[in-house]
């Protein structure tokens, strides 16, 4: 009797039925050569067990672990806000514009923990390109096709979009403990700022979002060339693919 | 709701879970040892495969309604992770370029010392040498432990495709591995 590798794979994998596995073992007990067959399958099994398990046992990275934890809530962003405060008795302090990586590129590889040259980046949302940090994956997606005024449950949170002075569109975006500003070139996302939230003994998760996007918010009006564009304008501009007509 | 009342007003998103939900998440975190195991296979590098997980969870996150409670979540993680890796880590990853066997491997332990480096290059060149397509099969199979009906679910091919891949990739792995097999 005649057994194909399908067949006989498929008896070592325990995926026969009772009938079919019997037949098998007939023709195992007459050809000494199907049973080492099926010997090396099992022992290829324990072999590549032997070199994959011990990722069960090794610790979690927190930066997965991370994400699922439950976060803070919403909060509503106000650009007018903003700029009450900033002309109003309490200006925002100067002190967090030291933390902007104000277009370098090195200063922001190492707020983002990016590593030139490798293929996989943390988060997989940041690439490197001709000296220019642009975004990728999830942030690049969300960058793209997310309207602010619809995010419910989305990781990356679009704070604003505005157009730039220099005729860009631009949004303003959180991800996770990075908060930053890209702007639309070609078919990519610049990262013209990006910020990661260090955490400050002194400051609640939940006060350091806050700052981290009332900063956001802040520079964006410093680039703005008017207002935020509304849900409208927003829409429109997404449909137009982020391009200028 | 009129939108455009306010031309400066923004309402981020709401997040309406957190607590509700949880048990979404702590099936999730109960994955996870599970979840890196294949995605060091898919990548064939530790560290990729975590940025892999960490697609998948954010992917899973966002398409939480999608999920129908009541269904095995192990195989919906999966088949999020495998669409992600075929459909935009892969191909990054060739476009780049910056991929080489030598310097892929799982170096589990160490932080990626020598030693363990060359003590596992055995089953992580063998495994390099198989088509993304073989690799993805004898993962889900043979290291995840899915059957067959399974492990053609979560990759979207019938179980004879399946088995024809199984097959083809456990005999170039005995090849390249030899008698130790």
């Amino acid at each position: 009797m005649t057994i194909d590798p399908e067949t006989l794979a498929a008896y070592a994998d325990g995926e026969l039925s009772p009938a079919d596995a019997a037949k098998v073992e007939e023709a195992i007990a007459a050809q000494p050569d199907l049973a080492k067959q099926v010997e090396a399958h099992r022992a290829l099994r324990a072999q590549l067990s032997a070199h994959f398990d011990p990722i069960l046992d090794a610790p979690v990275p927190d930066r997965l672990a991370d994400l699922l934890r439950p976060r803070e809530s919403a909060q509503v962003i106000d650009l007018a806000a903003v700029r009450r405060t900033r002309e109003g008795e309490l200006p925002v302090t100067k002190a967090p514009r030291t933390r902007w990586a104000m277009g370098g590129a090195l200063a922001a590889s190492l707020a983002l923990g990016l590593v030139v040259g490798r293929v996989a980046i943390p988060g997989g949302s940041v690439a490197s390109e001709n000296g220019q940090l642009v975004a990728r994956g999830e942030l690049a997606n969300a960058l793209t096709t997310q309207l602010a005024s619809a995010q419910d449950g989305k990781d990356v949170r679009i704070l604003l979009s505005f157009e730039a002075k220099d005729g860009r569109y631009c949004r303003g975006y959180e991800q996770g403990a990075t908060a930053g500003i890209a702007c639309r070139e070609g078919s990519d996302w610049q990262l013209v700022r990006t910020q990661s939230g260090v955490p400050s003994k002194s400051q609640s998760p939940y006060a350091q979002a806050s700052s981290q996007t009332a900063e956001i918010m802040t520079a964006a009006q410093d680039m703005a060339a008017g207002n935020a564009l509304d849900a409208t304008a927003e829409r429109a501009a997404r449909n137009g693919d982020w391009t200028r007509h | 709701m009129d939108e455009t009342r306010d031309a400066n007003r923004f309402i981020p998103g709401k997040r309406r879970h957190s607590f509700l939900s949880s048990q979404f998440e702590q099936g999730i975190v109960a994955l996870l040892p599970r979840l890196r195991r294949f995605a060091a296979g898919l990548s064939r590098d530790l560290a990729a495969g975590d940025d892999l997980c960490q697609m998948t969870i954010e992917r899973a996150l966002k398409s939480r309604d999608q999920w129908a409670e009541g269904t095995r979540l192990d195989s919906w993680m999966y088949r999020i992770m495998r669409n992600i890796w075929i459909d935009e880590v892969r191909s990054r990853a060739r476009r780049d370029k910056t991929f080489t066997v030598e310097e892929a491997g799982l170096s589990i332990g160490t932080d990626g010392g020598q030693e363990s480096r060359v003590e596992l290059s055995n089953v992580d060149r063998a495994m390099a040498g198989l088509s993304d397509e073989q690799r993805e099969a004898i993962m889900l199979v043979m290291v995840e432990g899915y059957g067959y009906q399974e492990a053609a679910d979560i990759i979207g091919c019938p179980v004879g495709t399946l088995t024809s891949r199984l097959v083809r990739g456990r005999d170039a792995l005995q090849v390249m591995l030899g008698d130790a097999a």
